[in-house]
């Protein structure tokens, strides 16, 4: 997985490629948690070279929701595949999370 | 699409062992041109299970050992898991608690590994027999063609 950190004046986009899973699953959760830690409180993943996540990637995603949520922040995905979007769905995360399908719209609306 | 049967056993020692089974889906998907949204699916359903059972199934100090099969014959895959651990039905695991909103959950994400493997496959069968845990999954490699 490689992972780029983009900071944009209203949201800071973490853009991530090839696979979510095994390490990189820390990976991310460190640089998610520094992020919390630092003050960032508006998390756009833009998962449009991501071709894999599992069940621990999306956790990620729920645990800076859970941290963030309740104090004004947001979380949002933009870009996912087709079939990483239904696991969204299937999972339901897809109604705590906005979901785009394109990180324009995800930026315009933080 | 040739029909005919394929099959990759692997022995996995190791959670890192996870990626020799990887590039034996690739490996298939390849040879019978299978869909990237299904190569996920597998790929997914596999890693879930894989992944609990490295979790769960082998207390410290047991030597773990999961057998795996996969096979595309006649459309279909499907994947038997064997491994020597203790007894340990995943399918029993509690489904998450979707019915409810995130902050009223015991277990906010608990279960979902799971949960996506059934929702994902169109079979999922866990039996234990001469003291291994079996698990069987399976589905359409060309859903669109059925």
């Amino acid at each position: 997985m490689a992972m780029k950190t983009i900071e944009l004046p209203n949201c800071t986009v973490l853009a991530m490629s090839h696979r979510l899973d095994g390490s990189h699953t820390k990976e991310l959760e460190t640089k998610v948690e520094e992020l919390i830690g630092g003050g960032y409180s508006r998390l756009l993943f833009d998962f449009e070279e991501l071709d894999y996540i599992n069940s621990a990637g999306l956790r990620i995603l729920v645990m800076a929701y859970q941290q963030l949520q309740p104090n004004g922040g947001k979380v949002a995905v933009c870009c996912a595949r087709d079939y990483i979007q239904e696991v969204f769905e299937i999972s339901g995360y897809d109604q705590l999370f906005g979901m785009y399908s394109n990180r324009d719209d995800a930026v315009s609306d933080f | 699409m040739s029909s005919g049967r394929l099959c990759y056993r692997l022995i996995l020692r190791s959670r890192d062992d996870f990626v020799k089974l990887v590039s034996a889906i690739d490996d298939i998907a390849g040879q019978r041109s299978i869909a990237p949204s299904v190569v996920f699916k597998i790929t997914l359903a596999l890693d879930e299970l894989i992944g609990n059972i490295f979790d769960y199934a082998f207390p410290d100090g047991q030597k773990s050992q999961v057998d795996v099969v996969v096979c595309v014959s006649r459309g279909i895959f499907f994947a038997k898991i064997i491994d020597n651990g203790m007894p340990f039905d995943i399918s029993k695991i509690q489904e998450p608690e979707l019915d409810k909103p995130l902050e009223e959950r015991e277990r906010p994400v608990g279960g979902m590994g799971v949960f996506l493997v059934r929702k994902l496959m169109d079979s999922f069968t866990y039996y234990r027999h001469a003291g291994k845990n079996h698990v069987i999954i399976c589905t359409k490699v060309n859903p669109d063609n059925q």
